[in-house]
């Protein structure tokens, strides 16, 4: 390994991206950028851009506008940085023909990093029949299949485009086990779009949230936690201590006041709080979505 | 590059039967079926009795470059796999198709007419042979028919890949109408004679070979054109 433990190396970026399908804008001056070995959370509603993104970021999809690059290459027609990405999408398409068995063959011969042994735990894992066809396979079998493709996969940069659809409670976890297990032991980027925000809030330790084709927060996803917080009480306490702080959601019920909080605070600012009678909350990385695209919206109007 | 061209067909390869087995299977079939029919009735009267049993191995390989575009395409998008790779693997995996299956077509025609049509005066393969006794344009007529037969699978596979019925659609009607104007000029201004004789005066190879490789590599062309800018 050249290099140390403190450098962070760009595997993906994006400049200024911009998609339009028609007079639809669905990707707007996207700017970001993803480093090595960290796993990503890209979130967002539904129809906010980030499968076009994805798309884009691995050569499916052209962009309209700005530049991606995947390993300081353009990802378009360029095997050679394609190699090193598996991008399992919701809606991928295989073969009528094709059998599990197929889809695994292939990915064996097509993907460098490939895995067999990991390949087979995980198709013993989710329970899947090497010679169905996969037209013939349920929803969440489908959904296993591609996150089995994704796992072996191995790949420098691996994305996953709500890959638990039809996967029930017990394969979610057992996806996001597994990811964990092997991301421990094999580090690598991974890039996780879903909606499920708070199943995965313990794996993600980056979150990129878009909304409406724009980048609304980009930040680690410690930071952010630590960077807002619940403030509960009086409504005069509240209301005196959120005065000079950026609030993204307040609901009262009589005199009793919650205010969502943008502020990290000091021990001292806490305590000196609490002494008055306010009580504090950390703050979901769900709640922190839904206000933090809500509060946008507001700002928009 | 080229070993990435080479991994890359085993897309097509994994899933075999629909590359070799369907076809040959189709074909072992309508062979026993036509054979057995000319056995039971005897002597027909002719000299052969024409079986059209061997176009089914056509259509399989059709259907199989249809297939290629329309759902293999879209998923080796999805396997981190180049348009250009894919491409080319396709032309690698269609290239040595048309080879075996040339081959073995004429090496059947050649059995054929050596048994005297598998004796009970079947002709199924050695169709070119009622145009030419040429065997290297027989043989190449093959080859070029059933390119022909890949690159429109291919083209019109991405066809409807690019832009699914209304792409077909307008393929058909242009063609209609392209087709019906010609048909107009040609018989207003009385060319049909002349059309006739220069399809009789050129040489057999003309209409049996260069015709429709000249219109497999332009449907190749097409075809990648069509792939180039395609999306999964």
């Amino acid at each position: 390994m050249i290099g140390t433990a403190f450098d962070t190396k760009t595997v993906a970026s994006a400049r200024g991206l911009g998609k339009r399908f028609g007079d639809f804008v669905a990707l707007d001056g996207i700017d970001f950028s993803l480093q090595e070995n960290k796993i990503y959370g890209l979130l967002g509603r539904n129809g906010a851009g980030k499968t076009t993104l994805m798309q884009i970021l691995t050569g499916q999809e052209f962009q309209t506008s700005g530049t991606v690059e995947i390993f300081g290459q353009a990802p378009h027609e360029n095997s050679r940085a394609l190699t090193e990405v598996c991008f399992v999408k919701e809606s991928q398409k295989y073969p009528d023909d094709f059998k599990v068995g197929h889809v695994l063959a292939t990915a064996r011969h097509l993907l460098p990093h490939w895995n067999e042994e990991f390949a087979q735990t995980l198709l013993e894992d989710f329970d899947l029949p090497l010679c169905r066809k996969v037209k013939k396979l349920s929803r969440g079998m489908t959904s296993a299949l591609g996150v089995t493709v994704g796992l072996a996969s191995r790949a420098p940069l691996t994305l996953f485009d709500e890959p638990y659809l039809g996967l029930d409670a017990v394969a979610r976890h057992l996806f996001y086990d597994r990811l964990l297990a092997d991301y421990a032991e094999h580090p690598r980027t991974v890039v996780l779009s879903t909606h499920l925000i708070d199943e995965v809030s313990d794996l993600i330790e980056h979150v990129i949230l878009i909304d409406k084709g724009r980048i609304v927060l980009d930040e680690d996803t410690d930071a952010l936690r630590e960077g807002a917080v619940v403030v509960s009480g009086l409504a005069p306490l509240v209301a005196d201590f959120t005065s000079n702080k950026t609030v993204l959601h307040r609901e009262s019920l009589g005199n009793h006041e919650r205010a969502t909080v943008q502020a990290s605070l000091s021990d001292s600012e806490r305590d000196r709080a609490m002494d008055d009678g306010l009580h504090f909350e950390p703050l979901s990385l769900q709640q922190l979505v839904v206000r933090s695209t809500t509060a946008t919206k507001e700002d928009a109007r | 590059m080229t070993n990435r061209v080479l991994t890359v067909s085993r897309i097509h390869t994994v899933a075999w039967p629909l590359l070799v087995a369907w076809p040959l299977g189709v074909l072992v079939a309508s062979f026993t079926i036509g054979a057995a029919i000319f056995a039971m009735v005897g002597d027909t009267g002719s000299d052969t009795n024409f079986t059209g049993g061997v176009f089914s191995l056509f259509g399989f390989a059709l259907a199989f470059y249809l297939q290629a575009m329309t759902q293999t395409f879209p998923f080796a998008l999805g396997m981190s796999v180049t348009r250009r790779d894919y491409f080319a693997a396709t032309l690698i995996v269609a290239a040595v198709q048309v080879f075996v299956f040339g081959v073995m077509l004429y090496g059947l025609s050649l059995i054929e007419e050596a048994t005297g049509g598998w004796g009970v005066g079947m002709r199924m393969f050695a169709i070119p042979n009622y145009f030419t006794s040429d065997p290297v344009i027989q043989l190449a007529a093959y080859f070029a028919f059933l390119s022909l037969t890949a690159a429109a699978g291919m083209f019109l596979g991405a066809l409807h890949h690019r832009w699914r019925v209304v792409g077909l659609f307008t393929l058909g009607v242009g063609t209609l109408l392209a087709a019906g104007a010609a048909a107009f000029v040609i018989t207003w201004q009385k060319w049909w004679p002349d059309i006739g004789h220069w399809f009789a005066a050129a040489p057999r190879s003309v209409p049996m070979v260069w015709l429709p490789a000249l219109a497999a590599a332009a449907g190749i062309i097409a075809a990648w054109a069509l792939v180039r800018r395609a999306t999964a």
